[in-house]
């Protein structure tokens, strides 16, 4: 263990000495170098010749404070980010079923989780209002019964999923690539009943409200409010949902009533929804403006200041993809050369058309098959094979390519000071015999 | 007032003959005998699947609601985690610290944070500003920064200090 803390503290002191260190001119990991990485990995590292220059093996590289596990009845060990707000990260490896199980829903809150609403769920009232024509004042049970209802199986991401990848690092939750989940959501299309209310000429933003105290429990003081263009909340499937998986909502994920925005940040599906009204001008909630939600357009020097006037809201979220089927850290039997994989990649409103992994630090690539999504915005299922020469240690690297050719990128891109859109490609730490 | 013998003694007998008939008329010897219940109606009928199932609903509200409450219980419990300072490393400035950030939130997101002096210290306007934080000036504003900065600075150094930050 004191070789790895030295490791450690020799890349997190200075990168360049540490490579200079580890690494030979020709970025070949040498001699007692080689060994004491390998020693610190407690194996072998096959591919060291093509690790590249300045990257600390994924096995080391451990995010800021090892987190607890969530230990609440009902959700699964998920990694406990922070207690108040209550925040948790669902493995990568619990990522594995098609439809994500309610327990293996990652959680993300600004405010307090409200008192759960003690009446009748199909007598929560739900308004629209602000440019309509007809502002609604509609019960859950009027809107189920007036609405086309639609269950749809669709991905929502935390804006800031991946964030921990940046360097240097950003204020907010250091995400890994966990902050991701895909249910099978029931309830009507919010474009129903904003037709309903007559959407006026002027219609052009929309803001959203919950239940949910400010974390202070100040009620003078808001917890987080969002809102998107109004073009998003008249796509198909962005809904306004009573059902989760087939049953009401758990609490802690909005019961008995919430948006569904899938594809964009998660902050956008409001939870314990209340209200949405329709604005002339983008909304100016909490959340909203400055670098709250949004990226330069320009990018800026990583670890610059900035008030984030010239940067852009966040709209689509970036293409992604995960290997689920094993996990970060997994020991295989010696022998091992063919490992099955299987995972999901998802690219917010677009599609993935490509996954290909690599177990030699992106040096060489081998595609993986790429399912179809049974509805839009839903995520789609990847798997094949891939071929290890040797024993030892082998990082699992996985990267997806969207509809339009982008692709993820080794190191995450567009720094900005909270940390949003970051999709370095995934890195799962295996090691054989 | 008196009783006639005659009368007392058919007294006596009737007295005898109702304990006659409770020692013998035990119910179930009368249950065969008892003339059959009539058949319920159809509105009694609604009104006996009514009850029951008002019943059910009656017991699914309650076990609704208890599983509502211990629900609420989890959360509340996994939400306010018992901390104090010493959740923090020790330092000049970490009791104010605590007392400032815990007004809001817990620990965790400060443990996991590892910022730049000027990133924490833009972090307290941010904070006032997204977050309604009472504004945190002067001498006060510099004991939290400085605390901040000197025990979480940057765990992920960048690859090269970058050439256009000082």
């Amino acid at each position: 263990m004191a070789r790895e803390r030295a490791l450690h503290e020799l890349y997190a002191e200075d990168p360049e000495r540490a490579d200079a260190l580890a690494f030979g001119r020709r970025g070949a990991l040498k001699g007692p170098a080689l060994a004491a990485m390998g020693a610190a990995l407690g194996a072998t590292i096959p591919f060291s010749a093509k690790m590249p220059a300045g990257l600390l093996p994924a096995a080391l590289a451990q995010p800021a404070g090892a987190a607890p596990l969530l230990r609440m009845d009902g959700k699964a060990p998920l990694l406990l980010l922070g207690e108040r707000p209550l925040v948790a990260e669902t493995p990568e490896a619990m990522l594995d079923d098609d439809v994500t199980p309610v327990d293996k829903f990652f959680v993300r809150n600004n405010g307090q989780v409200p008192e759960r609403f003690a009446g009748d769920p199909k007598s929560w009232r739900f308004r629209l209002d602000g440019e309509v024509d007809t502002p609604l004042d509609l019960t859950l049970g009027e809107m189920e019964s007036r609405f086309e209802v639609v269950t749809l199986r669709l991905q929502m991401e935390c804006g800031g999923n991946g964030r921990s990848a940046f360097v240097p690092e950003t204020r907010g939750n250091q995400w890994g690539n966990g902050a991701i989940s895909h249910g099978e959501w029931t309830g009507v299309r919010l474009r129903d009943v904003i037709r309903a209310a007559g959407p006026r000429e002027g219609a052009r933003f929309t803001a959203h409200f919950g239940a949910d105290p400010h974390l202070s429990g100040d009620t003078s003081r808001q917890a987080i409010n969002r809102g998107m263009p109004v073009a998003k909340a008249m796509e198909d499937t962005t809904l306004i949902a009573f059902r989760l998986n087939g049953q009401p909502i758990p609490q802690l994920h909005g019961y008995p009533l919430r948006m569904v925005t899938p594809g964009w940040p998660g902050s956008l599906s409001q939870k314990w929804l209340t209200r949405v009204m329709l604005r002339a001008t983008p909304h100016d909630g909490p959340g909203m403006g400055g670098t709250s939600y949004r990226l330069p357009v320009r990018p800026i020097v990583p670890g610059s200041s900035t008030n984030g006037a010239d940067f852009q809201d966040m709209t689509s979220m970036p293409v992604r993809g995960l290997l689920t089927s094993i996990a970060h850290g997994t020991r295989m039997p010696a022998g091992t050369r063919q490992i099955p994989l299987r995972g999901q990649a998802w690219a917010g409103d677009r599609t993935v058309r490509a996954v290909d992994v690599s177990t030699d630090f992106g040096a060489s690539w081998t595609a993986m098959q790429v399912g179809a999504p049974p509805n839009r915005h839903a995520w789609q299922r990847w798997q094949g094979t891939v071929a290890l020469p040797s024993d030892g240690y082998f990082e699992i690297w996985t990267r997806a390519t969207d509809s339009e050719g982008r692709m993820q990128p080794h190191a995450a891109a567009n720094w900005n000071p909270q940390g949003y859109g970051a999709n370095a490609m995934a890195r799962t730490a295996i090691l054989v015999g | 007032m008196s009783l006639l013998p005659l009368e007392k003694a058919a007294l006596g007998a009737i007295c005898a003959l109702g304990l006659l008939v409770l020692a013998t008329d035990i119910p179930s010897r009368r249950a065969p005998h008892a003339p059959a219940a009539p058949p319920p109606t159809p509105m009694a009928l609604a009104t006996a699947a009514a009850e029951a199932r008002a019943a059910a609903g009656r017991e699914e509200a309650a076990r609704a609601t208890a599983a509502a409450r211990a629900e609420e219980a989890r959360l509340a419990a996994v939400q306010n985690p018992p901390e104090t300072a010493e959740a923090l490393p020790p330092g000049h400035g970490r009791e104010e610290v605590f007392a400032r950030c815990t007004a809001c939130h817990s620990t965790a997101i400060i443990r996991r944070s590892g910022l730049q002096p000027a990133a924490w210290d833009e972090l307290m306007d941010w904070m006032t500003e997204k977050h309604g934080m009472p504004p945190l000036e002067g001498p006060d504003r510099a004991l939290v920064v400085d605390y901040l900065a000197r025990s979480f600075p940057p765990r992920r150094a960048p690859r090269a200090a970058n050439p256009f930050l000082n």
